[in-house]
């Protein structure tokens, strides 16, 4: 694995084979991230608007993220970077995992497009943004009060900051990981551990404690029989939470 | 800037610079090429379009066309299997003061689209010829005959003889050859109140006279190759007899006005295989049988699903071609296209049927279904937006 690419492009054609295997299996709207990829459209259009909303974009402008810095938080294959970049947006994708990194730069560069993507936690990082997403990646995290201050340091006055994240409810249980791990077979079983879920109370706890103030809750629910995605007042299992920053 | 999305669409005719006229208005930039061999124009043809499509073409910028068209208010249809008379089988009128049609002519069309094209910088048209269309995971490759090439985001392919570039990667869902020989030509008349559509199915195949104005009609009519009418109508003085003998009640003396122009009708339904940059509009797509007017009208609704696929897709920074926007721009389009060509291929095979007592059945029925108004406006408001589920 590891640093051949790091250092850019380099012409080993094996290892461009197996990160072209690797980013076909994150961006095959078929494939182990289909999930996701049903998801994506419906989080996505929530996210943009909320962008624009708080920097109060035209909602028809042609770049409308143009002047924006993005920090993306667990970017993975670059599912949510890619469109922020084709907004417009200075992009930087970070993960804690460099294969998913590799693989975020070998997709962005097929697609003619330019994201920053570094093998890196926030911690580690100084510079600032105007907006911050952590998707999907707080349930995941080993402390969730110093990812919450790590990320809260990287964002700028008035920026804004959104995580997205599974309830700990008992229908989020059934849901997410009876219905979507054991049942619809949609994600690995193991993918997610419930008692690593969290409530919203306890990330907004967290939030204020760092200076940022809540700007909107919204849930997202899946519906079985139109096999789609809907935003919703429902927030017990799917939801995101926006913060400014004060 | 972050954006390298280009469209490539091959073909500048009318549904080719209509679909640059459109999707430029998201503001992609796109090469609209023109890969005509020949100095081979389409002929002129007399769209018949509906009045959701008139205000469509309105909201993009063609204005012109409503006042430059000539307007039918009824159109008339005439099961005339045994004998002609003027005694209408089926009649539709739209009830309020809308227009059931409005005739132009596919030139007059282009004119007002190419206006507009030619004012639009993110639009550029390029003359050359084609050698291949090929796909891989971010692109469409186009290869021209002189071996340069571009990639794009998407390539839509609107002539029917483009296919062939892609290998066999396009594929007929449907096809018949009706074995007719469709006829058009324009008549001139005696002055009248000329607002009616009529369309006579004759033993020898349709006839259908589209107004042009109160003193010309454009006449279209469908004869079958084993009819006697196959040899008899390259002779013009017999056609224009047998009109003034025929339908003199209601034109007056009639002379023909045109050459007549004879062309194949083919009725194809085309559909892609496994590709996710590629899609098909107008002539690439399908061709229907002329019966039903609906040709262009269900281009330009496919024209507008595939803009607003695109729009939303643009909006939150989903990419433009690739699998997930060719299963959206597939679930607006894909069943609605299937279930209309079946829906004008059955009208015209239900027409084709030369049984005696098939015939008396079906002019029965017809007269029934005249009767029924609430059958008749939906049927008016499938042919005025198309389907919707």
């Amino acid at each position: 694995m590891n640093n051949n690419i790091k250092n850019n492009q380099t012409d080993d054609e094996n290892e461009i084979k197996k990160f072209s295997e690797m980013a076909s299996e994150w961006w095959n709207p078929k494939g182990k991230f289909a999930p996701l990829h049903h998801f994506n459209p419906v989080r996505l259009e929530y996210f943009v608007n909320q962008i624009k909303k708080h920097f109060s974009i035209a909602p028809d402008k042609q770049f409308p993220f143009k002047n924006l810095s993005i920090l993306d938080v667990g970017c993975g294959g670059g599912l949510i970077s890619e469109p922020m970049a084709r907004l417009g947006g200075k992009v930087t994708g970070i993960d804690a995992s460099l294969n998913n990194i590799n693989v975020a730069k070998f997709h962005a560069k097929e697609m003619n497009l330019e994201i920053n993507y570094l093998d890196v936690t926030p911690e580690k990082m100084t510079k600032s943004y105007d907006v911050i997403l952590c998707l999907e990646i707080i349930e995941h995290v080993a402390d969730v009060d110093f990812f919450i201050k790590s990320c809260e340091k990287l964002l700028k006055k008035n920026g804004i900051i959104i995580f997205s994240t599974l309830n700990r409810t008992i229908k989020s249980f059934l849901l997410a990981i009876i219905g979507a791990e054991y049942i619809l077979n949609w994600l690995p079983k193991g993918t997610h551990s419930y008692d690593k879920f969290l409530k919203p109370e306890e990330i907004i706890t967290n939030a204020i404690k760092y200076n940022l103030s809540l700007n909107e809750t919204m849930g997202f629910v899946y519906n079985i029989i139109f096999n789609e995605w809907r935003k919703s007042k429902d927030i017990s299992v799917n939801y995101a939470l926006s913060f400014t920053k004060n | 800037m972050n954006n390298s999305q280009r469209i490539a669409i091959i073909g500048n005719g009318l549904t080719g610079s209509a679909t640059a006229c459109f999707l430029a208005k998201l503001g992609f930039k796109i090469d609209l090429l023109d890969v005509s061999h020949a100095k081979s124009q389409k002929p002129v043809m007399q769209l018949s379009l509906s009045d959701n499509s008139i205000k469509h073409l309105e909201k993009f910028g063609i204005k012109n066309i409503k006042n430059k068209s000539y307007k039918i208010k009824d159109i008339f249809l005439y099961d005339s299997f045994n004998k002609i008379d003027f005694k209408s089988d089926l009649i539709f009128s739209k009830k309020n003061k809308n227009n059931l049609a409005y005739i132009v002519s596919s030139n007059l069309l282009y004119k007002e689209i190419y206006k507009l094209i030619k004012q639009n910088k993110n639009i550029f048209i390029t003359k050359k010829r084609l050698n291949s269309i090929s796909e891989n995971n971010s692109n469409v490759k186009i290869i021209y005959e002189d071996k340069t090439y571009q990639n794009y985001s998407l390539a839509i392919l609107t002539l029917k003889n483009s296919i062939k570039f892609t290998k066999k990667e396009i594929s007929p869902l449907l096809v018949r050859n009706y074995k007719e020989i469709s006829n058009t030509f324009i008549i001139n008349h005696k002055k009248i109140n000329n607002n009616t559509a009529r369309q006579f199915f004759l033993k020898d195949g349709p006839l259908a006279f589209l107004p042009l104005s109160k003193k010309k009609t454009f006449v279209i009519w469908s004869i079958k190759n084993d009819s006697k009418w196959s040899k008899n109508i390259k002779n013009k003085k017999v056609v224009e007899n047998f009109l003034n003998l025929k339908f003199s009640k209601i034109f007056g003396k009639i002379s023909l006005n045109t050459a007549i122009k004879q062309f194949d009708l083919n009725f194809y339904l085309n559909v892609t295989k496994k590709l996710n940059r590629t899609i098909l509009l107008g002539d690439a797509l399908n061709q229907f049988h002329p019966i039903a007017g609906q040709g262009w009208n269900m281009t330009l609704r496919n024209i507008l699903s595939l803009f607003f696929v695109i729009k939303r897709q643009q909006n939150i920074g989903l990419e433009i071609g690739g699998e997930s926007f060719i299963k959206e721009y597939q679930k607006e389009i894909k069943s609605k296209n299937f279930i209309f060509s079946i829906l004008i291929d059955g009208i015209r095979k239900s027409f084709d049927i030369n049984n005696e007592r098939y015939a008396q059945l079906r002019k029965i029925s017809v007269n029934i279904l005249n009767k029924n108004l609430m059958i008749k406006q939906h049927l008016i408001d499938i042919a005025d937006k198309g389907l919707s589920f």
